[in-house]
């Protein structure tokens, strides 16, 4: 678009800018990004002759791992920008279930509610056989060593506060998921945020990212063209470009081409930004990726919308302390402790659309509710409440026999110590259903989670199809592949944000500015 | 009637009449020296029948009561309003003012730089006109309350892509706190778009004047029912 004066100065006829915006009109999902090499071969395009502008650190996403780059990178003097898309900062990140795994942390919550042993090793190895040791037990490893030291970070230079509860969720070995106070990731991003503005980082909103630029396979990333508005513009990166752009639930066609049995008809909980395109683009310049296959169900979603409300987190923290889930017909269908792609496909394969949590008082507390949760989820009709198993069973529609006979049946099972049914490991922590008042909450799956993406090494430098680094560039968080295998672990993808986010903003500030 | 409520309701009349008349006193294109009187040849008929008696040439006298607005203060029933209202349906600025691409846009008379609007510039901005004389977006709501440009954009001319920042909007439809309780649903307080899990957003995020509004929440809670005006 537009021509180059001498003076540099653009002028544009009406003719060039209706081409302009028309090009620009492609929606954000699969655009159409061409060969992004730029060696003026044929089928290529030529380099900006000049940049708009020139930064050090460019990173592009706003969520945890784009925050917590940005945070490290401009503590260690750089100009950053962060570019968002969106016209409000946050991606999944802001509107995320606010629960993050670590096997310890300064506030050593574990020891003080008295809820047994971890360690770095058992997260490591509890991610590991989550994503089916898919996932690359070097890159696993930094996550679950860096997980407590980041959320002490977080609590210390940024003001992040948590609740004064632990609990043990699906596929974790060990109570390890943390709560933040907020009960949502706005209490981590927030506090993030302002640590990163405080250092001078500037958050860019509605600017797209739609093109990276690199001279050739051999050559640096050079910079990005951003459409802002109706204008596109130029940024060339001075010592690194970080990628931070989050998954692909919310692009329907990227998950078909990726996994056809992702079909249309599933609801996500993912923000509307949670499209592939900057996938692309970065393959376009040479980027290699994996397992764009191994996309997550989240098994408890709001059944009509797919939205991961506040009461849709309760089935998935409420389980190590006894919470089960029930069928239609009234009967459990899993070892509640399973992890989220078990415990989605068994519902799917019931057939029976929804499932419920049933839950009693006594555990809210325990796994990080409040009181006042519970009545908001109440006057939504989210949550059911009754003061008996039949009462409960009357207000939901499951069947009273059914359901006490299953009740009945599992608070003997804890007693025993033993699930004959489902083999679900029972632990001192986990409380009978035998007193009211209880509760139900109605779920069902929705597309979560990109576990696949960018190819990363330890560094977080991108890895290009022939296994090297791409110079001066970087990746973190959603859009990288390799660290959770075939399936994340709940409560496990904050910290891989924000621990790979900050070795990438790190490093990114390291890079010698380009001449 | 004192003298305060003479000049509002002249005000208003003047609104009303401009409209009215503006096609059929239409001339030739003006010079720049005597911009109204190339096509308007007397001024009496269009005022309010309560409109004091006028003195001098018309342009100057009139901003003897009604402020300009071209003014770093949000504005209404300014003299930049009256005299745009009563223009509406003139599609081309430059029937009045005078563009140097990207050099200047300037009022007919000297000394008025409005900013340096490109080509492209240019071509939005009779766009974001047309929206705002005649649609069913904000601005035209804006123009029934005689809020003009620089109501909402300040001073110098809005260029392609110029945004309104929320101490703006809320000069006039704040404070916050006001609006937050205004938005308030009766049913689930949590559910307040002034106040939600997203923290502080633009205003522009769901409210756009010169196209369509859009309900953000919407994007993800589809099942929730909230309606805004110049949204579908
Ligand atoms: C509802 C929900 C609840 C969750 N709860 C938890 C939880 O409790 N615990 C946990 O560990 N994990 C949870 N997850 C997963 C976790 O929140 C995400 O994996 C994480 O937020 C991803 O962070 P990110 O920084 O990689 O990407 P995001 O936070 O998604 O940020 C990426 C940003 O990049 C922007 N972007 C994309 N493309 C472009 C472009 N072309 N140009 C400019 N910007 C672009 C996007 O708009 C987005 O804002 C949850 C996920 C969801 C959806």
């Amino acid at each position: 678009m537009g021509n180059q004066d001498g003076d540099g100065k653009k002028s544009f006829t009406r003719r060039d800018f209706l081409k302009a915006t028309g090009g620009a009109m492609a929606v954000a999902g699969i655009t159409t990004g061409g060969l992004a090499f730029a060696s003026g071969k044929a089928g290529t395009a030529e380099l900006p002759k000049k940049w708009d502008e020139t930064v050090d650190v460019l990173i592009i996403g706003s969520g945890f791992a784009g925050l917590s780059a940005a945070c490290e990178a401009s503590k260690a003097g750089a100009k950053v920008v962060v570019l968002e898309k969106m016209p409000t900062y946050g991606g999944n990140s802001i509107i995320n279930g606010g629960v993050y795994a670590a096997s310890d942390s300064k506030l050593k919550l574990r020891k003080k509610l008295n809820l047994g042993e971890d360690s770095v090793d058992l997260h490591t190895e509890d991610t590991l056989k989550g994503g089916d040791r898919y996932n690359f037990p070097e890159l696993v490893e930094i996550l679950a060593k860096g997980s407590p030291e980041a959320l002490n970070w977080m609590i210390e230079e940024a003001g992040v506060e948590l609740r004064d509860a632990l609990t043990r969720a699906g596929g974790h070995s060990a109570y390890r998921t943390h709560t933040v106070t907020a009960g949502i990731g706005y209490g981590f991003t927030d506090p993030l945020r302002k640590l990163a503005e405080s250092r001078g980082v500037e958050i860019r909103l509605g600017s797209e990212v739609t093109r990276i630029w690199r001279k050739d396979p051999e050559s640096p990333v050079s910079g990005v063209t951003v459409k802002r508005g109706r204008r596109e513009s130029d940024i060339a990166v001075s010592r690194a470009l970080v990628l931070a752009s989050g998954g692909f639930s919310r692009d329907v066609k990227m998950r078909q081409m990726f996994n056809p049995s992702i079909v249309p008809e599933f609801n996500t909980t993912n923000q509307p930004g949670a499209t592939g395109e900057m996938i692309r683009f970065a393959q376009a310049i040479g980027a290699d990726t994996l397992q764009l296959n191994f996309i997550q169900l989240y098994p408890f979603a709001e059944p009509e919308t797919g939205i991961l409300d506040t009461p849709a987190v309760y089935p998935f923290n409420g389980v190590g302390y006894g919470m089960i889930y029930v069928s239609k017909e009234g009967k459990r269908f899993v070892n509640e402790l399973e992890r989220r792609d078990v415990c989605s496909f068994a519902q799917i394969k019931l057939g029976l659309k929804p499932t419920y949590s049933i839950f009693n008082e006594a555990m809210v507390l325990k796994m990080g509710g409040s009181a006042k949760e519970v009545e908001d989820g109440m006057a939504k009709g989210r949550f059911v409440r009754a003061d008996s198993i039949s009462e409960l069973a009357a207000k939901t529609g499951l069947p009273a026999g059914p359901l006490q006979e299953t009740v009945d049946k599992y608070n003997q099972y804890l007693k025993d110590k033993n699930d004959p049914d489902f083999k679900k490991p029972i632990t001192d922590s986990m409380i009978p259903l035998q007193e009211g008042p209880f509760y139900a909450v109605a779920q069902w799956p929705a597309v979560h989670h990109c576990m696949g993406g960018l190819r990363i090494n330890k560094d977080t430098q991108v890895i290009d199809i022939w296994g090297k680094p791409i110079p001066r560039f970087y990746a973190a968080g959603e859009v990288t592949g390799g660290i959770h295998g075939s399936n994340r672990l709940g409560s496990n993808a904050i910290p891989d944000c924000i621990v790979f986010g900050r070795i990438a903003g790190t490093n990114a500030a390291k890079e010698k500015p380009a001449a | 009637m004192n003298l305060k409520a003479i000049f509002l309701s002249a005000i208003v009349g003047t609104v009303v009449l401009l409209v009215g008349v503006s096609h059929n006193v239409w001339g030739e294109k003006p010079e720049k020296e005597s911009i109204c009187s190339a096509c308007h040849v007397e001024y009496r008929s269009l005022l309010p029948a309560l409109h004091p008696s006028l003195q001098k040439e018309p342009v100057p006298s009139c901003l003897d009561c009604h402020e300009p607005a071209v003014s770093e203060e949000p504005l209404t029933n300014a003299f930049s309003a009256l005299i745009h209202l009563g223009h509406k349906d003139s599609a081309d600025c430059l029937e009045c003012h005078t563009w140097k691409e990207e050099s200047s846009f300037d009022l007919p008379h000297p000394g008025a730089a409005l900013g340096k609007p490109s080509d492209e510039d240019m071509h939005w901005i009779e766009k974001a006109f047309d929206a705002w004389a005649d649609s069913p977006y904000l601005a035209s709501l804006h123009a029934s309350h005689a809020v003009t440009c620089s109501g909402c954009h300040g001073k110098n001319l809005p260029l392609m892509d110029d945004t309104v920042e929320n101490e703006r909007c809320l000069a006039c439809h704040g404070p916050m706190e006001k609006l937050v309780e205004r938005s308030a649903p009766q049913d689930f307080p949590d559910r307040n778009p002034h106040q939600s899990h997203l923290g502080e957003i633009a205003c522009t995020v769901c409210h756009r004047s010169h196209w369509e509004s859009e309900v953000y929440c919407l994007g993800c809670h589809q099942n929730f029912d909230m309606k805004i005006p110049g949204a579908k």
